[in-house]
């Protein structure tokens, strides 16, 4: 129980006292805490991640062998993982050429290197002419096969290449490997898809807090259309008329008046609430006055 | 009479002279106002021939000097950065158009120290003693306050109802706790609140599902269950997988979360924590599949969109207070009645600045600029 109980509210106690005096410490050993402090809690996390992914494992491939409601979901959440993590430790793919010898035949080989690399044929030129031999051809392929072919079509233009294969840990950030066609050609559209599904979801939220219900819903349907159409060059346009003595009800004017003054003095307000609330909360986790979140009563 | 004029035109002419062969100068000295130290201001003076000054650098015991950069013009003190506590020595070398070295000055060794206090954050300082103090204050005073009042959270008030809601419906209760780790304050906040809404589950036997985006966070928020159920008597219905971990991706997880909603439609949907781009997602699907939404968040940005998409938003300090009020610890509602106190003396001091501001005073608002 001491073990459980005693020992990590000491602990939460001695680093968090620490770490808030380490602010007003720009000596050392203070003066770089917070940068270590967040590289240990880096590293913990990143071996806790195996608890996250046992347990997706275990919950999602439960799903699959039960047939549970959705468990073509599932499915292909447990073989996103298993087809990621073996492209990611096992085939890594990422063969690419280093020219020895461009050979006499220069202009066919910028013609093929330019043709495989989608690189302008002067780029090329440039490029080779610059540095000469030992330079590498900037594509990388999937398979072996893949590059051989390219190296036969070199060879017999007269040029020397050498099959050169990425190294581990380079295949995560270079493209032409496996984990990269995941990353770029999965990954990234899902993502990029349920971002740009925040485009519809906003069209439709703001409906419904435009609709004219109340004051407060009329005051911010009012407000929100003079933002945005005094942030657009119509909104200029059509008040442009208005005399000199009415000039504080043009709209440009207008929406950065309501930006800069209503809006900041009530975004403000709730900033002021939000640092009290996160001072309190710290203050109540470091005196161990709040233990719940240890699962404590 | 003579002499004396002879003397005096010597003594002119030296003085016009002495400019024309007053050598290069460098002085170099620790920036003793930089709280990090690590800062050097060099100052020298310049030399009529001089085309470029090559600035230089060593620490005391290396051999070799460093090149930093060249100058056409020495006019303006120059701001180096050394290591904390290394003696280092600058040179300056003045050339002329043929790259020829016309003169050189090497400075003293100076070190810089780190200061013990950081003086520029004595207001910050002051300002943190005077806010933990108020609000300890509070906890110490509230165990032997008989009561104390909170004004009413709609937000609050409504856990309980949608928990019962879904109970009545058979449906699950769905609590995201945000999408960050428990080095966030309100992820912390967002796994305490869980605390008293698995009391509520376990209480009316209601069906608890909740979805994570970091294993530390499902690791804390299992204790924090299984904890609830015991205290509630019902270790029975604690089950470890209602907390389980889908991915550390925003929009995967906001994907996956997404998926459970349409899926097993929640009749009541918690969002509490650090939300961030997802939180209209998260809320928008929530809203349509009918379910009572309660979101609570510290991120100012996220605010709106939960207003919009929710049934009830537990606005910044509101959702720092929640557990507060849901606990109804004497101690914890002390900290609010303190943070309450702070709140409004902030009130009176900005009213106060604005007084004077006003009045074309600017001592005050010059306090805080310490």
């Amino acid at each position: 129980m001491f073990l459980k109980r005693q020992v990590p509210l000491a602990i939460v106690f001695i680093v968090g006292v620490i770490m808030l005096l380490s602010w007003f410490i720009p000596h050392e050993p203070f003066a770089n805490l917070e940068i270590h402090a967040t590289q240990w809690f880096d590293i913990i996390a990143s071996f806790a991640m195996i608890l996250g992914a046992l347990n997706l494992l275990k919950l999602q491939g439960r799903k699959v062998i039960r047939r549970q409601k959705g468990w073509i979901y599932s499915l292909a959440a447990v073989l996103g993982f298993f087809v990621t993590l073996t492209f990611g430790f096992f085939f890594k793919g990422g063969y690419y050429l280093e020219v020895k010898d461009v050979g006499v035949n220069t202009e066919a080989f910028y013609q093929t290197v330019s043709e495989v690399t989608h690189t302008e044929l002067d780029v090329v030129r440039r490029s080779f002419a610059d540095v000469g031999e030992g330079k590498v051809i900037n594509r990388n392929y999937y398979t072996h096969a893949g590059v051989l072919k390219l190296q036969n079509t070199l060879s017999s233009l007269g040029t020397v290449v050498e099959v050169n294969e990425l190294q581990w840990g380079q295949h995560l950030q270079e493209r032409g490997t496996f984990y990269s066609w995941i990353f770029y050609s999965i990954f990234t559209p899902l993502t990029s898809t349920m971002f740009a599904l925040l485009a519809f979801f906003v069209a439709s939220a703001s409906y419904r807090a435009f609709k004219i219900r109340n004051t407060e819903a009329t005051i911010l349907l009012a407000a929100g259309i003079i933002i945005m159409i005094g942030r657009v060059p119509l909104g200029a346009y059509l008040t442009s008329w208005l005399p000199s003595w009415l000039q504080w009800l043009h709209l440009p004017r207008l929406q950065e008046w309501i930006y800069q003054y209503p809006n900041a003095a009530g975004a403000r307000a709730i900033m002021i609430g939000i640092g009290l609330g996160i001072v309190g909360t710290s203050l109540r986790v470091i005196l161990g006055i709040e233990k719940s979140f240890m699962g404590e009563k | 009479m003579e002499k004396k004029g002879v003397i005096l035109i010597l003594i002119f002419l030296m003085a016009l002279a002495l400019p024309l062969h007053a050598g290069l100068t460098l002085n170099a000295t620790a920036d003793r106002e930089e709280p990090e130290g690590r800062k050097v201001i060099l100052t020298a003076g310049e030399i009529e021939q001089a085309f470029r000054y090559d600035v230089y650098k060593k620490n005391t015991h290396d051999e070799d000097w460093v090149f930093i950069l060249g100058l056409t013009h020495l006019d303006k003190p120059l701001i180096m950065d050394i290591e904390n506590d290394t003696p280092v020595q600058f040179r300056i070398v003045a050339v002329d158009r043929n790259e020829q070295t016309i003169d050189e000055v090497i400075t003293d060794p100076v070190v810089t120290k780190a200061m013990w206090f950081n003086t520029k954050r004595i207001v910050r300082f002051i300002s943190m003693i005077l806010v933990s103090g108020i609000i300890l204050f509070y906890i110490r005073k509230a165990r032997k306050m008989q009561s104390i009042y909170l004004r009413p959270i709609a937000g609050l008030n409504a856990f309980e109802e949608a928990v019962g809601r879904a109970t009545e419906m058979g449906k699950s209760v769905l609590y995201v706790p945000g999408i960050m780790d428990l080095d966030q304050v309100e992820t912390i906040s967002g796994v305490i609140i869980l605390g008293h809404v698995a009391k509520m589950t376990a209480r009316y036997e209601a069906s608890l599902n909740v979805p994570v985006s970091r294993s530390l966070v499902m690791e804390a928020a299992r204790e924090i269950v299984n904890e609830s159920y015991l205290s509630e008597g019902r270790p029975d219905l604690f089950n470890p997988d209602m907390v389980h971990y889908y991915t550390d991706d925003q929009f995967a997880f906001a994907a996956a979360v997404d998926g459970i909603m349409l899926r097993e439609k929640p009749a009541a949907v918690f969002l509490q924590g650090k939300f961030y781009a997802e939180s209209l997602i998260l809320a928008e699907t929530g809203n349509s599949i009918g379910a009572i939404q309660i979101a609570g968040t510290g991120s100012p940005s996220q605010i709106p969109f939960f207003v919009t998409a929710c049934d009830y938003t537990l606005i910044g300090e509101e959702f720092f207070a929640a557990s507060a009020y849901l606990g109804q610890d004497p101690k914890l509602l002390g900290s609010i009645k303190g943070q309450d106190i702070v709140k409004g003396a902030i009130m009176v001091t900005i009213l106060l600045g604005v007084i004077f501001e006003s009045l074309g005073f600017s001592f005050f608002k010059a306090i805080f600029n310490l």
